[in-house]
């Protein structure tokens, strides 16, 4: 088995842990930007929410001016990742708003309403994301939304889950965890 | 001079003077038509005499330094121009490109890359309908796959029990071969559990493998040396289905001259529940272990590599944008551009591109896969391997095209652009578990950036080829470079490492601009322009290294 020794180390899949969290020696705003920039890199695994929070709200306003300019729409879902990491007091708010904005990219708004799961808890999860499900107008964003709050609040939210999905494939993972509720 | 009189005069002179050699700008079929330091560029007959720059100001009077991706530079001076009548005949006045004089095929902003020193047939595109069946199976599936190969090439052992001694024949001058287990009646266990990694995957792989002479070329009880590099065979082991293929490493290219030692190999057949049922000191305190479970073995040999070879590629379109239709025919030509990025970054591993079938996937496969794929999942029976088993048979590489891709374990969600089935991906089996990779093609709309010259980090279309490049590298047996946190670097000896001493920011990730010493290829901080780097970076280039690029064309489905 000592092949496992190799298998543990290599990240062909995304899941090794996060490495600890250090900051980055980051001296001024230039410098702090290109920090950031290489974070959104594209690669196999995502940015830890640690290495984000590493890098202090200074981060903010750098990771919201990419999420809106004209990057890839990998690249600024990565901004909005790091958005989430940071969990400013605004940002539930924001990423409410990117969720139903049809003029962004798929990769922004699925990442925003992950994300608006992720900074909710139970309790206002189906206010939260309802809204989403009745008025994403791409099924991939709303069975998304869906499929959250099957998972995590299924006792409240699987009559909207039905109401909305029934007839429609993309939900098909969402209504299978409301299955038996 | 005005711009615009530039290439007129220039033709002028060129007619008064047919000894002499051509200027920049003027008619030239080959490169010695032209004067000191010029050279022929030339996709349409005639060419045009021209020069690489770097900036504007390197470009004479008259001219203008062009993003124009070719086989001179990525950079050329070409005429400048008002309108068509400025140019010569066959060259239009490409706004896009400037105001410079250039063939009319190159200016769409979506340039064909031409590739030195290769000389490939065109690549054909292919519908190849749809894959997978009309319904979602009800369970999950495991299945056996032939490979495509044949003749003596192929040795089909069969159903073999954990723990059987086999044997297997390697003829004379072989330069590579291919192990495949593939788990029958789904009898195995996925996981077992480890007292101190906890639940790991029941790996598929063998216990000990020996050449004629009783060489050992693998053994699972053997620490693996620091440097991979000097080792015969690296595995990164997997359930259900996996394979090892030698060579895989710098030691292993060693066989390269003569090739393999012909004669009777034996092999162990195993996986980790087999160890840990056999109390196998490394699995000391296991739990899952089991002992009657089979595996499909089939080898596959294959004489030594020549210098180039052709790849084909699956494309499976599992996205709600596209269909193998609309891509194939795709007015906006992001898909050919893609394909120009992947066919330039393979040029440098001597690779052609042959075939690329796209397929389609049925509705449910859409609704099930496109954005649902999480990266994390290692299970066989999660959403990706059992989307990988909808892969045709066949030696193409499967690549699988979703609309997103998650990594969802907890404080480490997010975003990701790719992932790969298996290192290596089952050669010639396609519909494992494990064969396949896939990609992010959300960004191959994204041209707002891309300009002549290819842009792997900003324009869309190249974005989407390098890492279709990158996961198909990881099919063919290719480890990254340099992990994120350079703990560990792939098993070749030329390629540049980036060791956690190059991260000069000291947060513990080695990003582009700390690995781009590339003044060697024994350069300590370097690496991030090779397309197996763990992150696209403004550095990258989509670079093989020799020895990759051997390992590349030794792989069973490079023809």
């Amino acid at each position: 088995m000592i092949s496992l020794l190799l298998m543990l180390m290599m990240t062909h899949s995304a899941a090794k842990p996060p490495p600890a969290a250090k900051a980055p020696a980051v001296r001024s705003d230039v410098e702090l930007r290109e920090v950031i920039e290489s974070y959104l890199d594209a690669s196999e695994r995502p940015m830890p929410d640690a290495q984000w929070q590493a890098l202090g709200q200074r981060a903010e306003p750098i990771l919201r001016e990419i999420v809106s300019g004209d990057a890839l729409p990998t690249r600024r879902a990565r901004a909005v990742n790091g958005l989430v990491a940071l969990a400013g007091q605004s940002t539930p708010a924001m990423l409410a708003e990117f969720s139903l904005d049809e003029a962004k990219p798929l990769s922004v708004r699925l990442a925003a309403v992950r994300g608006l799961s992720r900074l909710t808890v139970d309790s206002e999860l189906l206010a939260a994301l309802r809204p989403v499900v009745e008025g994403a107008k791409d099924p991939r964003i709303s069975s998304t939304a869906a499929e959250l709050i099957a998972q995590r609040v299924p006792e409240s939210g699987c009559a909207l889950v039905r109401a909305k999905g029934a007839s429609d494939l993309h939900f098909q993972r969402a209504l299978s965890a409301c299955e038996g509720r | 001079m005005p711009r615009a009189t530039f290439l007129l005069l220039a033709t002028a002179l060129a007619a008064c003077s047919s000894s002499r050699t051509a200027n920049l700008g003027e008619n030239c079929t080959v490169a010695t038509d032209c004067g000191s330091g010029l050279t022929c560029y030339a996709p349409i007959v005639p060419g045009v005499c021209t020069q690489a720059c770097a900036n504007a100001s390197s470009c004479p009077s008259g001219s203008a330094c062009a993003p124009l991706v070719t086989s001179v530079g990525n950079q050329l001076c070409l005429g400048s121009c008002d309108s068509n009548a400025n140019c010569l005949a066959g060259y239009t006045c490409c706004g896009a490109l400037g105001n410079v004089c250039a063939p009319a095929d190159r200016c769409s902003g979506m340039l064909t890359v031409i590739i030195p020193d290769l000389n490939c047939t065109p690549r054909s595109l292919v519908n190849g309908g749809v894959a997978g069946p009309p319904a979602q199976p009800a369970s999950c599936q495991k299945p056996v796959v032939s490979t495509t190969f044949n003749g003596a090439q192929l040795q089909v052992l069969g159903a073999q029990t954990v723990g059987n001694v086999i044997k297997f024949n390697v003829p004379a001058g072989t330069g590579t071969i291919s192990i495949l287990q593939q788990v029958v009646d789904a009898g195995a266990p996925d996981t077992i559990v480890l007292p101190v990694a906890g639940t790991v995957p029941n790996a598929a792989v063998p216990f000990l493998l020996s050449g004629p002479d009783g060489g050992v070329f693998y053994s699972d009880d053997v620490v693996p040396n620091t440097d991979l590099s000097v080792m015969e065979v690296v595995l990164a082991p997997e359930a259900t289905a996996a394979a090892m293929i030698l060579p895989n490493t710098t030691q292993a290219l060693s066989h390269e001259a003569g090739g393999y030692p012909a004669g009777t190999w034996t092999m162990q057949v195993n996986d980790y529940a087999y160890e840990c049922a056999h109390g196998d000191p490394t699995t000391i305190g296991c739990t899952g272990g089991k002992s009657t479970q089979q595996y499909d073995i089939q080898i596959v040999t294959k004489p030594v590599m020549g210098a180039t070879g052709t790849l084909d590629f699956g494309f499976y379109i599992v996205s709600d944008n596209w269909t193998a239709a609309s891509a194939i025919a795709d007015p906006t030509e992001v898909w050919r551009r893609t394909l120009d990025a992947i066919a330039s970054i393979y040029a440098h591993a001597g690779i052609c591109l042959g075939k690329i079938t796209f397929y389609d996937v049925p509705a449910w496969a859409k609704a099930a896969y496109a954005t649902a794929v999480n990266a994390n999942d290692a299970n066989s029976c999660g959403t990706l391997d059992q989307m990988f088993t909808l892969g045709q048979p066949g030696g193409a590489i499967p690549i699988f095209f979703v609309d997103d891709i998650q990594a969802s374990a907890s404080a480490n969600a997010g975003v990701v652009v790719g992932i790969d089935g298996a290192i290596p991906g089952p050669p010639g089996a396609g519909g494992t578990v494990h064969s396949g990779a896939l990609v992010n093609v959300s960004n191959i709309t994204a041209t707002t950036n891309c300009v002549a010259a290819t842009s792997f980090r900003t324009c869309g279309p190249d974005e989407v080829g390098y890492i279709t490049s990158h996961e198909a590298g990881h099919y063919l047996g290719l480890f990254h470079t340099t992990e994120f946190d350079g703990s560990l670097f792939d098993p070749i000896g030329d390629t540049s490492q980036c060791a956690l001493s190059c991260d000069t920011d000291k947060d513990g990730t080695l990003t582009g601009p700390e690995c781009n010493d590339d003044s060697s290829t024994t350069a300590s901080c370097g690496g991030a322009d090779n397309t197996m780097f763990w992150l696209i970076t403004a550095q990258a280039q989509g670079l093989f290294s020799p020895q990759q690029s051997r390992i590349i064309r030794a792989n069973p489905v490079v023809y």
